[in-house]
């Protein structure tokens, strides 16, 4: 079973959603009679990422903001940064590029007794297009809208990603928008510092924490709550580092001993500060 | 494990030339020793004495360049291909250390299990040290272990002309199948006094060997975490980035995929070539974020994955066999000897 | 699985290591060191590791192309070359064989060398010939000349291994002949000192145990005041100078407008580290110095020569070993092209154009009449042509257009010749300006000999066969001379240009291809006295004409062109690790390419800081000559007032900034300084680096 030969995957559509930002939606070709050529438990999870081929170009990795349905139909948002989503642009309709997937872990998925549990706070903080990989997730909630907060920080309005998906955020959980630059009847700053006066908003405790965007980001965000007394283990990071194979034997993905497509891409801040220090 | 008497390595070379493509190790014009390929006209003798290969064995099962699939504008196809049926033949226990570590590092890998299990593995025990070798202090030699090899070549006095042939594999079995040869096995208890006088060989043989304690020093630091990012830093000055070391380490698997577009119609081969995680960019992401931006966390990060407790428990052994050969092909003066006597010296 | 394993020697820079090609279904899919190799050891620079890419076939030239206009077409071999042979015999016969002229390459063999200057001399009858030396090393050639008779390394690479003090001046040998930089760094560890002259903190000034961080050009009054010092002190080596030098008395007189307080003055050097530095050198047991760039590529580059070898030999730091005056030769036989005459007045083995006596050898050994007058520099070819007198040019797989200095001025010189060949491996940016262009085989598809920067002669072995149509560029010169009219280059093979050339050289006349191969290499002079090889030159006397070594005094004379007010900053050129000259081959690989963006300006934080330019930003930067957008980095190698450019990248030309004021012996450029000023390109603004994988 070879794991490093992707499926043809078909660009149905696109539409700007964003700075620089596409969102595509895609459809994995024979999906039904597919090779499960990666180890599929029993569903992909939120948080899982697949690696998309741009055949001449390269491979990197993506997250689904959306999981594949019956007819392998899902969606996935890309912003410009270097070489090969600059060539996502010259994508048409019906191209045929390549997928792999789904690849490492997801975000955690709640069990029925803790989403009962009414007491649940989630504190779901995002960064620029760290939106994407949490969009599944946030749609999954099914919680009273604020016992689940996101605080979503991006340079303007503009940079924002996920446009439609907002919207339906602003009613089924409570949402914060920060920006760097000064936008009317917004708060001004970044997710780390505004993270006390956004907390205050809220007015709950959080127990745990879902956190994805630029990683020093990530990391002071972390280190704060983990200091205001959430544990390491109800903090969620999801990392990204440059990958080539998605199946840990390229090596390019490392934080010490772990291998970010096996192991991650999400972690929990306890296990993660333990690498960090190694 | 079976053993047999064999009067000399020669005999069982001139046999598995009939089935297999076979590569031993031979001197060239420059006097170095390298795999070289042998086939029944040109066959020229086996020379136990030779040294140990320049090169490792990695590149027989994860070249430096494969293709991995070709794309025709519609279908992504496999370019795995399985190879002949080949045998290595005698190579040494630091080099079949390292082949078992990449067996357990690939074993999902289609493309190295393809030409591993065509491979048939032939080990010789050493005795005597090899100029930068410590595979003692790393447990990966001088003597085979066998079940990193399919059949043995033990020699059994200094001069290397009185040789045991130990049996190791199903495969190594089939593949004697047809040779004429004299079994020493009498039952159990032969077996284990066999297995207990190889031990107590290779401690003869290791009693000779030059002992180098910076090794052990410079181990103990790294895993107990006394070795500062300035120290790093101070010694990364010295690393050119020339890839050398992990181009020989017979354990570096790292590498990057590159797709090539055939200059006319929708064909793309992808390929995979050696990396190496001392590059600047190899961890750098489009978005200009490097987590490894500096030198010393490159280099430290090297030392960590070659001698790190923490990969142990998955490998059950240290990334370094012990081979040296880092040390030699570095231009900067810090290949492992002279990086762990700059770490054990430092206070 | 690999089929064979070819040895040979690196194409890259001059330390000529020794390299093993892996082969497998005629395609280099590998390389591996030779370990036993005399000069590298089994170590390779991450150039050498990734040489397979260089000769991918990807982008190779297959076929003879003629320009139409503006594209390119497939031509025959035949059309190829009775179109060149019938144009340069009209040429010949309307303007003169001097409107003619071929630049050769440092990279191709000697064998390729000897047979382009023959053809200049032979068939189109000119002494029109140079190669790149003339803006690396020509000054080297022309300055030892004059000082010791002879322009090579005096000693041999192994000598850094029993030197006390090693010197580096102007010269960055852990990026371009890092195994030779490899080697000082172990003489350093095993407890040599180490001292180096850089305007830029190099990884070996950081290791080093005196860096002389001197203003950029200003290394003849650094020189002198190092002299200055040394003979004020009687540091020098009195018995030294008494039995083998000349000159003495007018020489040290000279050294006296160089006190060590105006030294330090000019060049930026404390007055302590001139005197420690003053010392170290005098009292060393054994010191070997090693230069480059940083001395050669100045208007005063001949002079910064001669102040070098006056320097060693007023503290007798040469002749023995583990001393010596050691230039660091660039190309992988830029070397041999200059030992096989690629020059303008001098024939193979450096005999002089000029003298009647050689002319006669040489028209009598190749029957024909050899031109007698010294022939044009490539810069002197490229002036010539925009004045209209000259008028076709072959290039042999050297890159004008990216490496030479004063870009707009060489495309306008090439633009206007009435026929450009180039004979190339891949479509460099010269080539793209060609009317013909021939492919040409790679260094593994050939066999011949390399001769690197210690005279030592290597040879090369063919891996795999010929790529596609091309050929090379010794047998295109014989097919064209054949069309030409001339008999005297019909050889066999590579190995009988060489013996033809070993018979009409002294420095080599007991070389052969059999006992190259069995010595590993032969250091030239390789004759009767020497018939082993010659590791270390003038032990007894030196190579002029009364054996002595001359001291000649030089004056300090500033850079042609010094920063002001609408130019602030200095712009100096450098190399990088990953890469080799203009790139062609080198930015094949992917792991190269990955290293290096396209194109960077080093520049000092604070400056960047002033100049309101981000680390990692777009900016552009501009000369007199023309401007060019690259990406600042910072770096604190370059001190402030420094910037600092490598030249490797066709996006980012930093020749179209440099200067072309000129060394008056040589004609050297000047391409170490020059003044630019820089601005940030879109203010403000992060920019988003390119991936390459």
């Amino acid at each position: 079973m070879n794991n490093l030969i992707p499926c043809p995957l078909r660009v149905v559509d696109f539409y700007e959603d964003g700075l620089d930002s596409l969102h595509f939606e895609f459809q994995i070709l024979d999906y039904d009679s597919r090779d499960t050529n990666l180890e599929e438990t029993s569903e992909i999870q939120a948080g899982q990422f697949f690696m998309l081929s741009v055949p001449g170009v390269g491979e990197a990795p993506f997250t689904y903001v959306s999981k594949p349905n019956d007819a392998g139909h899902f969606y996935s948002l890309v912003r410009k940064v270097g070489t090969l989503t600059e060539s996502l642009w010259s994508l048409k309709r019906d191209d045929i590029v390549g997928y792999r997937g789904p690849i490492g872990n997801g975000w955690p998925v709640s069990s029925s007794s803790q989403q009962s549990s009414l007491a649940m706070n989630t504190l779901v903080i995002a960064g620029g297009c760290g939106l994407a990989p949490l969009a599944g997730w946030l749609n999954e909630q099914e919680s009273p809208p604020d016992s689940v907060a996101l605080l979503y920080g991006s340079r303007d309005k503009a940079s924002q990603v996920l446009n439609k998906e907002l919207l339906k955020f602003k009613e089924s959980l409570t949402v914060f928008e920060v920006f760097d630059n000064l936008e009317s009847g917004y708060i001004h700053g970044n997710p780390i510092s505004q993270l006390d006066q956004v907390l205050q908003k809220w007015g709950k405790q959080p127990h745990r924490v879902l956190i994805c965007g630029p990683e020093i980001m990530m990391h002071a965000v972390a280190k704060q709550l983990n200091n205001d007394g959430v544990p390491g283990a109800n903090i969620w990071l999801s990392l990204e580092r440059r990958m080539h194979c998605g199946v840990g034997t390229c090596g390019h993905c490392y934080v010490a001993n772990s291998y970010i497509c096996k192991n991650g891409p999400v972690y929990l801040w306890s296990e993660l500060n333990k690498l960090i220090q190694r | 494990m079976k053993s047999f008497k064999l009067e000399s390595p020669n005999d069982l070379k001139a046999h598995l030339l009939c089935t297999f493509d076979l590569y031993m190790p031979a001197e060239s014009s420059n006097s170095d020793v390298k795999w070289s390929e042998i086939d029944k006209d040109n066959s020229i003798d086996y020379d136990p004495s030779l040294s140990s290969t320049a090169t490792s064995c990695k590149s027989f099962f994860f070249p430096e360049r494969e293709d991995i699939f070709k794309f025709d504008g519609k279908k992504f196809v496999s370019t795995e291909s399985d190879g002949n049926k080949q045998v290595i033949f005698g190579i040494h226990a630091c080099d079949l250390t390292a082949i078992a570590y990449q067996d357990k590092f690939f074993a999902e890998d289609t493309y190295y299990q393809a030409r591993r299990r065509n491979t048939l593995l032939i080990g010789i025990d050493c005795l005597t040290q090899c100029n930068q070798g410590f595979c003692h202090q790393v447990d990966s030699g001088p003597f085979v272990r066998p079940s990193t090899a399919d059949l043995i070549l033990q020699p059994l006095n200094n001069d290397q002309t009185s040789w045991r042939l130990l049996v190791v594999s199903e495969y190594g079995f089939k593949a004697i199948q047809g040779m004429k040869l004299v079994s020493e096995e009498l039952g159990s208890k032969k077996q284990d006094g066999d297995e207990f006088s190889r031990q107590k060989s290779q401690a003869e043989v290791v009693s000779h060997f030059q002992h180098f304690p910076y090794l052990n020093d410079g181990i103990n630091k790294i895993n107990n975490r006394q070795v500062s990012q300035d120290q790093w830093e101070t010694l990364a000055k010295q690393c050119v980035t020339c890839s050398g070391c992990t181009q020989v380490c017979p354990t570096c698997s790292c590498y990057t995929t590159r797709d090539i577009r055939e200059a006319e119609g929708p064909n793309v081969t992808r390929e995979r070539i050696w990396d190496s995680c001392l590059y600047e960019g190899f961890q750098k992401e489009a978005s200009g974020h490097n987590p490894t931006s500096l030198p010393g966390q490159r280099l430290e990060r090297f030392w960590y994955h070659k001698f790190s407790d923490d990969f142990v428990s998955k490998f059950d052994r240290y990334g370094c066999v012990g081979c040296g050969r880092c040390e030699q092909v570095c231009p900067g003066v810090i290949g492992v000897h002279s990086i762990m006597k700059r770490l054990s010296d430092h206070e | 699985m690999t089929s064979s394993v070819v040895s040979t020697i690196c194409p890259f820079c001059g330390v000529g290591c020794g390299l093993d090609l892996k082969v497998q279904d005629n395609q280099v899919i590998a390389v591996e060191p030779i370990f036993h190799h005399p000069v590298s050891l089994g170590q390779l620079c991450v150039k050498g590791w990734n040489a397979a890419f260089g000769i991918d076939p990807g982008n190779r030239i297959t076929t003879p192309l003629l320009r139409k206009i503006d594209t390119f077409h497939p031509i025959s071999w035949d059309e190829a070359l009775n179109h060149i042979a019938n144009q340069f015999t009209d040429i010949i016969s309307n303007d003169g064989p001097d409107a003619l002229g071929v630049i050769s390459c440092a990279r191709a063999t000697n064998e390729d060398n000897y047979a382009a200057q023959k053809f200049a001399r032979c068939v189109l009858g000119t002494n029109n010939i140079d190669h790149c030396a003339r803006i690396c090393h020509s000054p080297t050639v022309a300055g030892l000349k004059q000082t010791l008779g002879s322009g090579a390394m005096t000693n041999s690479i192994s000598d850094i291994d029993s030197a006390d003090l090693l010197v580096v001046f102007g010269a960055d040998p852990t990026e371009n002949h890092t195994v030779l930089g490899g080697r000082i760094i172990k003489a350093k560890t095993n407890g040599a000192k180490l001292l180096v002259v850089d305007p830029r903190k190099t990884r070996l000034a950081e290791l080093a145990d005196v860096h002389l961080q001197l203003n950029a050009g200003t290394n003849i009054a650094l020189i002198n005041g190092l002299l200055n010092i040394i003979f004020s002190n009687n540091w020098e080596d009195t018995d030294f100078l008494a039995s083998r030098c000349e000159n003495q008395k007018e020489f040290v007189e000279s050294l006296a407008d160089y006190p060590a307080t105006k030294v330090a003055e000019i060049t930026g050097v404390a007055e302590e580290l001139l005197d420690r530095a003053a010392y170290l050198y005098s009292h060393a047991q054994r010191a070997f110095l090693a230069y480059g760039m940083g001395i050669t590529q100045f208007v005063s580059g001949t002079n910064n020569v001669i102040g070098i070898s006056n320097l060693a030999l007023s503290c007798g730091q040469i002749g023995r070993v583990g001393t010596g005056i050691n230039p660091l030769r660039g190309q992988n036989n830029v070397q041999g092209a200059c030992d096989m005459g690629c020059l303008p007045n001098v024939f193979p083995g450096y005999q002089p154009v000029s003298e009647p006596a050689v002319q006669e050898k040489f028209s009598s050994a190749w029957d024909c009449t050899v031109p007698t007058q010294p022939g044009l520099t490539s810069l002197g070819m490229a002036k010539t042509a925009l004045g209209g007198k000259f008028k076709g040019l072959i290039v042999m797989g050297e890159d004008p257009v990216v490496t030479d200095p004063d870009q707009q001025l060489v495309q306008r010189a090439f633009r206007s010749l009435d026929l450009l060949v180039v004979c190339e491996l891949t479509m460099t940016e010269t080539a793209k300006m060609a009317d013909i262009v021939l492919p040409v085989v790679s260094f593994a598809e050939k066999t011949g000999t390399f001769t690197n920067c210690e005279r030592r002669v290597q040879l090369i072995q063919k891996a795999i066969p010929s790529f596609a149509e091309s050929k090379s560029d010794w047998r295109i010169l014989s097919e064209l001379a054949t069309r030409m009219g001339y008999k005297g280059m019909g050889w066999q093979g590579e190995e009988a240009i060489f013996d033809e050339m070993v018979r009409l050289t002294p420095l080599f006349s007991e070389m052969s291809y059999p006992k190259l191969i069995e010595y590993q290499g032969l250091q030239w002079p390789c004759d009767e006295s020497h018939p082993d090889g010659t590791m270390l030159l003038h032990s007894t006397s030196f190579s002029t004409a009364n054996g002595k070594g001359k001291l000649i005094p030089v004056r300090y004379v500033p850079p042609d062109e010094q920063p002001d007010d609408e130019y602030p900053l200095v712009l100096t050129t450098n190399r990088l690790h990953f890469h080799y000259g203009c790139g062609s081959m080198t930015r094949k690989s992917p792991l190269l390419e990955r290293e290096t963006p396209d194109g960077v300006l080093f520049i000092n934080a604070n400056d960047g800081e002033s100049y309101n330019i981000n680390n990692h930003e777009d900016v552009l930067v501009s000369s007199r000559r023309g401007e060019v957008s690259t990406r600042a980095v910072y770096s604190e190698q370059v001190p402030q007032g420094l910037v600092s450019m490598p030249y490797h990248f066709k996006e980012a030309p930093s020749n179209r900034l440099t200067n072309n004021a000129q060394d008056p012996v040589t004609k050297m450029p000047e391409l170490k300084v020059c003044a630019v000023k820089i601005k940030p390109i879109k203010a403000g603004a992060l920019p988003i680096s390119e991936e390459r994988l």
